[in-house]
């Protein structure tokens, strides 16, 4: 019979364990940097993916609203034969589209679906067009609000 | 309740390992605060790796068979753990959160392994030890007397429960007083020091039976 002491069976435990892990130690936190280095073109796409979205999202909008006010209603059609249109229709002269008030709010730090952080930028915009509706024989002013927002990738590494 | 102050030695337990263990893990504290500073968070995170991988390592090696796979295992925890740290709401309980991982990983990974691999019993030592490896070769009787020597807490370990392995990996590899073992395991400290006791009285009546040393035969040539 061998005699133990507490403190020798502490070392041999002690010893055991850093034989069978002591390699392990260190792979982890060289892991997480990898993997943050790998991730970072991913993190930049999903926020350029986001501001391109956004604002896709929000110019598609802007157009369908123009749209809707350029196009003349349908009129009435009253029974009876169809009215043939004017054969030279004069056409709409649209000027350029012109901001007349914009601001952008800072809404902070927000996480994306893969737990990147991003920057909210909400972007506050008054656009007016103007043109020359010849039909009715006006100047028509149009207010377009639109509203952007902007995922700014918080560029880190 | 928090993450442990760093605390002198004379309050840990009697039966702590000699060396100091550094308590003062404040810096889910750091992380949660530099949170949206990416370059800041992924700075504090990766001390807060440093800090906290050998508790991840040692939870895992409870569960799992083979060193590598744990360290797999703990990798892949605080990659998930960065990932998620939104969810965390207590930076406190950062060790325990984390250990929740390191488990929840382990034993999907245990899960995964083939019907063969699950025949092999925990704690196979089938390779060498990492240091005997590279050790000069030494007395060939005393390398014999060390193989038995791991062959024995290598079979006792395998016969303890899942806790008390994980208790015991986690105060003889990251040297962790029993207030905190109790903390990562939900236990008390004394549950923990109780079943630290009955393990190393295990191991003390198997090594006893181990060949009292001088009293093997000598080698011919020595």
């Amino acid at each position: 019979m061998r005699t133990w002491t507490d403190h020798q069976i502490e070392d041999e435990l002690s010893r055991h364990f850093s034989a069978r892990l002591g390699l392990q130690v260190g792979r982890a936190a060289a892991y997480f940097e990898r993997s943050l280095a790998a991730n970072k073109p991913a993190r930049n796409r999903a926020a350029f993916l986001w501001t391109v979205g956004a604002g896709l999202v929000t110019a598609t909008a802007a157009a369908i609203a123009l749209a809707a006010t350029l196009i003349p209603p349908p009129a009435a059609r009253p029974h009876g034969p169809a009215v043939t249109p004017s054969a030279s229709p004069e056409v709409a002269s649209v000027e350029p589209s012109e901001v007349v008030w914009w601001r952008s709010l800072d809404e902070g730090t927000v996480l994306l679906d893969d737990h990147t952080p991003a920057r909210r930028v909400r972007r506050q915009i008054l656009e007016q067009v103007q043109w020359y509706d010849p039909r009715r024989g006006t100047q028509v002013e149009l207010t377009v609000p639109r509203e952007e927002v902007l995922f700014v990738n918080m560029e880190s590494y | 309740m928090g993450l442990p102050a760093p605390q002198p030695l004379e309050t840990i337990a009697d039966d702590a390992p000699p060396e100091p263990h550094d308590t003062s893990r404040d810096t889910p504290h750091a992380v949660c605060a530099a949170a949206g500073r990416s370059r800041e968070a992924a700075g504090a995170f990766t001390t807060l790796i440093r800090r906290f991988e050998r508790t991840a390592l040692a939870v895992a090696f409870a569960i799992l068979p083979d060193p590598h796979a744990a360290g797999d295992v703990t990798q892949e925890a605080f990659v998930r753990a960065w990932q998620r740290l939104a969810d965390l709401k207590d930076p406190d309980r950062f060790g325990p959160w984390l250990c929740n991982i390191v488990r929840n990983l382990a034993i999907d990974r245990r899960r995964r392994l083939r019907p063969g691999d699950r025949a092999q019993p925990l704690y196979e030592d089938a390779q060498p030890h990492a240091a005997s490896a590279t050790q000069a070769p030494g007395d060939p009787l005393e390398q014999l007397d060390r193989a038995e020597v791991r062959q024995i807490i290598t079979a006792v370990l395998q016969s303890l429960d899942e806790v008390t392995r994980c208790a015991v990996t986690l105060r003889y590899f990251d040297s962790l007083p029993s207030k905190e073992i109790g903390r990562l395991l939900e236990l008390s400290p004394a549950a923990v020091d109780m079943r630290l006791s009955r393990a190393r009285l295990l191991l003390r009546e198997k090594l006893s039976a181990l060949a009292p040393e001088g009293t093997r035969p000598k080698a011919p040539d020595q």
